[in-house]
């Protein structure tokens, strides 16, 4: 099941089958944070083979017990579900404008943010994010921190009513 | 004390000498137990202990950066010990408390755990095939003394330097994954963790290390431990 072997992997300190069970244990604390579900589906390195068979080592070997376990093992099906809300949005956004667009993520931004060092408006996670390991502006290497960042409020009111506008046009859709 | 090694090893004497329930410890109670609570570890006791220390760890763990490479991961994971174990005393809860109330600093903190998780597991998951494959060519002595010399002292020195690697990451390694169990527990450090600048970098992050560990791309091998 676990892909790697060494002779004496307690002289090196290890132990798979432990780095399993407290890794599974983390997901279990965020089985129910909606979010963190539609990350999981959005993530590059998700693939539902992945979690079954984590979901399958884990009560195989025992590694999780009782609720603990049973709360792993919805995981799968949650970000199931989780995938396909990521799917209705992006279907909703894919005739979005391209100033509607992360420049970096291709993203619908959520919160559109002014950089003042290069004049781009950004995503507020998305350069949040980037700040955390590199105090830069991503477009000029300009000195870049968190608290320069200015709120595109234009943009954002724009985007909102275009959102309410094409979720009225798809329930209209949806009833004719 | 503005130099970061001094600093650094601060963290290593409290590991060393006051954290009771350490494996190889052999500090004698008298010294790291207060006798004024009654044989309580000072780290329980000290009301300035219980205010300050976890803090402190934490920005203490984001500070031992620039020690040096392998400096930087046993002191960390002599930092993790130490917060596991106030964690889990009653005491130190409040601290806790307020260290998720300072929400920058407490995400500086993650995001150091973030990048460093990603870095140790892929380094160890490379170093391991390799590790097993001299172990192999060691153990096979019609190949290995085909070998020149020359040849398998390169081997042998690469060897060692891999498991010297190895050695120093994979206890970090342990002890991160299980810092990061005990916050995901309580709730309010939770929902820092769940935060839009957060959260896509702890699942794929949690994600990276289930696919090193059970991934289809891996090897398929058996660990003799199993």
């Amino acid at each position: 099941m676990f892909s790697l072997q060494v002779d004496n992997p307690e002289s090196y300190n290890f132990r798979p089958r432990e780095m399993l069970t407290d890794l599974c244990s983390i997901f279990t604390s965020y089985v129910d944070a909606q979010d963190f579900c539609e990350y999981c589906a959005k993530s590059g390195y998700y693939t539902d083979e992945l979690m079954s068979k984590a979901v399958k080592t884990c009560s195989k070997w025992s590694l999780l017990k009782g609720e603990t376990m049973e709360l792993f093992a919805s995981l799968p099906e949650k970000v199931l579900l989780a995938s396909k809300n990521v799917e209705d949005d992006e279907a909703l956004f894919n005739d979005a404008p391209d100033e509607f667009l992360d420049p970096l993520m291709c993203t619908f931004m959520k919160d559109p943010v002014l950089l003042p060092t290069s004049n781009t408006i950004i995503d507020r996670s998305t350069i949040t994010q980037h700040l955390l390991n590199d105090a830069h502006d991503p477009f000029n290497r300009k000195e870049l921190t968190v608290d320069m960042i200015l709120p595109a409020t234009e943009l954002k009111e724009r985007m909102a009513k275009w959102i309410a506008d094409k979720k009225e046009e798809r329930s209209n859709m949806m009833q004719e | 004390m503005k130099n970061y090694n001094l600093r650094a090893k601060l963290g290593d004497v409290l590991h060393d000498v006051y954290l009771p329930i350490n494996g190889d410890n052999d500090v004698p109670k008298s010294v790291s137990c207060d006798p004024k609570t009654g044989g309580q570890p000072y780290l329980l006791s000290d009301s300035s202990a219980q205010e300050t220390l976890a803090p402190s760890l934490l920005l203490l763990y984001g500070e031992v950066e620039h020690t040096g490479y392998y400096e930087k991961m046993s002191h960390r994971a002599n930092i993790a010990s130490l917060l596991q174990y106030l964690w889990e005393s009653k005491e130190h809860r409040s601290a806790f408390r307020r260290i998720t109330q300072n929400k920058d600093s407490f995400i500086k903190f993650a995001n150091g755990i973030m990048n460093e998780m990603n870095s140790l597991i892929a380094s160890v998951m490379e170093k391991l095939p390799e590790i097993r494959r001299v172990q192999l060519q060691m153990a096979n002595p019609n190949e290995w003394s085909t070998l020149s010399e020359e040849q398998r002292e390169t081997i042998s020195s690469r060897h060692e330097e891999n498991e010297l690697e190895v050695k120093r990451a994979l206890p970090l390694c342990n002890k991160t994954l299980k810092m990061l169990g005990f916050l995901s527990t309580d709730i309010d450090i939770r929902n820092l963790f769940l935060l839009e600048e957060m959260c896509p970098r702890l699942v794929n992050m949690l994600l990276h290390v289930m696919t090193k560990l059970i991934g289809a791309r891996g090897m398929e091998l058996k660990v003799s431990e199993l």
